[in-house]
């Protein structure tokens, strides 16, 4: 066998390999023998006077074998339900202690093949997964040769909707589902990744723990796919490796460290009004509870909301953030890279780009303000207004828009759905980086030959081929500057530069033809 | 300074045309290269290579190549023409 088959062969057994790890992974979630005993509920009820008021009740949940999710929920839920009726508004659970208590039960509980073999079912699934998808990825390092090759995108089921992308999405789509709304039904994932959690902060896993592994994961996997893919550009080399860093260092790492260091829970880089909690009265408190470092924690997202965001945006343009920092971001460039002409381009969806994501970011100022007022007249001043604010708005834009269709929809309506149509960082910084910064993307005099590969690949849904066309620079609020469009270019017309703020609105130059010569009009 | 043929290196067109108009000398053109260069950020930069390879070929006409004057030099070149 010559070297080329070798390699397609890896590649093969590679996609072998992870669709029988997702086989396993989904065999797992959907077994359940439950059996719940007094002592699992003492361990996991940590609040004593909640368990006080449940173990009356505990004989109706234990000692009998539940072969179905849905009935240990509703019967746990039950109880907790009862138990709070008889506790004063300070001293009930509400729903937020009843999901960690009933989450705690379900995982010690499970019975079957899962207790014991933990580690086993996490390298059949999670690890042998990233690693036949690195089987498939790796040998492209010499299957394809550096540069840009695009050919098929619109022929492969999966990057063109067809059947194979929109089951991807509904997996997706239906994963965010789970993880928001309904994390007891996804209970065994939740187990398989819980060495891992305590290994780094000592605590069991909850469901955002089992979502930032993964989230991760892509990141990191999909992310060697994206290196070896632009390996000829330095500018994509750095940008990738970037966000690959903040994702596991700040992202995951260090907020995990922190809890194990009993201080809160926080990444650094996760910005308001992107991080829509950070001024919530809880948040607020803990960082004043958490001394010298609650107290930086507090200053640094201050600074950085109110003062970095426009002086790095000034230099560089909101490229600084969403493609070389941010996890969404992250995300899009590694994960979504595959979908990215799948954006849409017209102006309609501009112009509907425009309303939705700027009402996000008036509906956040507007919430957070609304907070703070209320935090600091000790809650006199709009009683729970503001709770319900918060309420509507996690669920709508932070779990359903960010989530759901940000992720979600990645087949169907290309990579960057959240960062367009709903961020408001990006709404925020895409103000500054068009009215006052010094970025733009320059057009090259009159060298675009029209092929649109640029328009094709913006993920951000620009028709970058309209400007450059007319040899006029691109300075679009939405522009996250991946620099993807300079890379597609056969002819090198576009540069992502940071320079002077006089003349970047440039006039359009390239239609200015004469008798003798083409004029160019700078 | 008639045309160029840059070897599939990027350079700023407003650049070239102007040094065309101008007739500036290819001597004088390669000492100002960064001026022109249009490669992405963060690409390795070929301009010392180009002069060190002039000087090798005509060692009566040996050339330095100035510093690089940044996009902001580029700029002001361009509007120092069109004025
Ligand atoms: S215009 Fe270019 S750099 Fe900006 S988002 Fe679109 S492809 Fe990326
Ligand atoms: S990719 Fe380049 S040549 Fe093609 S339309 Fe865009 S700017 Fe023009």
């Amino acid at each position: 066998m010559n070297k080329l088959n070798i390699l397609k062969t890896i590649r093969f057994a590679g996609i072998l390999f992870f669709m029988i790890s997702m086989f396993i992974f989904i065999f797992v979630v959907s077994y359940s023998s439950f059996y719940v005993t007094e002592d699992i509920i003492r361990e996991s009820v940590t609040e004593e006077h909640h368990l006080a008021a449940i173990l009356p009740m505990a004989e109706q949940v234990t000692g009998k074998t539940y072969d179905s999710k849905r009935e240990i929920i509703s019967d746990l839920t039950g109880i907790m339900e009862k138990a709070d009726e008889g506790l004063s508004n300070d001293e009930k659970m509400w729903s937020y202690s009843q999901g960690v208590y009933r989450m705690n039960i379900m995982k010690k509980s499970v019975t079957g093949f899962l207790p014991g073999n933990e580690f086993l079912f996490l390298w059949q699934t999670i690890i042998a997964g990233c690693i036949a998808a690195l089987m498939f990825i790796l040998p492209g390092y010499w299957l394809r040769r550096p540069g840009i090759d695009n050919d098929g995108v619109y022929h492969r089921s999966v990057s063109n909707r067809g059947w194979i992308g929109i089951t991807l999405g509904f997996m997706l789509v239906a994963f965010y589902i789970f993880i928001y709304w309904y994390p007891e039904y996804i209970v065994n994932w939740i187990i398989l990744v819980d060495p891992i959690s305590m290994a780094i902060s000592g605590n069991p896993a909850s469901q955002w723990f089992l979502y930032g592994v993964l989230y991760t994961l892509a990141i990191l996997v999909m992310g060697v796919r994206m290196l070896i893919r632009y390996r000829h550009s330095n500018y994509h080399l750095v940008r990738t490796g970037s966000v690959m860093f903040f994702q596991l260092g700040f992202a995951f790492l260090l907020p995990e460290i922190l809890v194990a260091l009993n201080k809160p829970y926080y990444d650094f880089k996760d910005l308001w009004p992107l991080n829509y909690d950070f001024f919530y009265g809880w948040q607020i408190d803990q960082f004043l509870q958490s001394g010298s470092l609650g107290m930086f924690m507090l200053l640094s997202g201050i600074g950085l909301s109110l003062v970095g965001v426009p002086v790095l945006t000034y230099f560089y343009g909101k490229r600084w953030y969403c493609s070389w920092v941010c996890g969404c971001g992250g995300l899009a460039e590694t994960l979504g890279d595959p979908f990215r002409h799948l954006s849409d381009k017209t102006l309609k969806a501009w112009k509907a780009e425009r309303w939705i994501v700027h009402g996000v970011l008036v509906l956040v100022v507007v919430m957070t303000l609304a907070t703070l007022i209320n935090y600091f007249s000790g809650y006199q001043l709009l009683g729970n207004l503001t709770q319900q604010l918060q309420q509507w708005y996690g669920f709508f834009i932070g779990a359903a828009f960010a989530g759901v269709i940000g992720v979600g929809f990645y087949p169907w309506m290309g990579s960057r759905v959240w960062c367009r149509f709903g961020c408001p960082l990006a709404a925020y910084l895409g103000l500054v980086q068009r009215f006052k910064s010094r970025f733009r993307i320059t057009t090259n005099g009159g060298q675009c030959i029209s092929c649109g590969n640029c328009s094709t690949y913006c993920e951000m849904g620009i028709d970058v081929r309209w400007y450059a066309q007319r040899g006029q620079n691109i300075i679009r609020s939405s522009c996250v500057g991946c620099g993807i469009c300079a890379s597609v270019c056969p002819r090198g017309v576009l540069r992502l530069e940071n320079g002077p703020e006089e003349g970047r609105f440039n006039e359009p130059a390239a239609f200015d033809l004469s008798e003798d010569k083409v004029k160019v009009n700078f | 300074m008639t045309g160029f043929n840059v070897l599939g290196m990027r350079l700023r067109q407003a650049v070239c045309e102007n040094w065309i108009l101008d007739g500036v000398s290819v001597t004088s053109a390669l000492e100002h290269l960064g001026e022109a260069v249009f490669d992405p950020e963060l690409f390795s930069k070929h301009e010392n290579a180009i002069v060190t390879a002039w000087n090798e070929a005509n060692p009566a006409q040996r050339i330095t190549l100035k510093k690089k004057r940044g996009l902001y030099g580029v700029f002001q070149f361009l509007n120092l023409q069109k004025a």
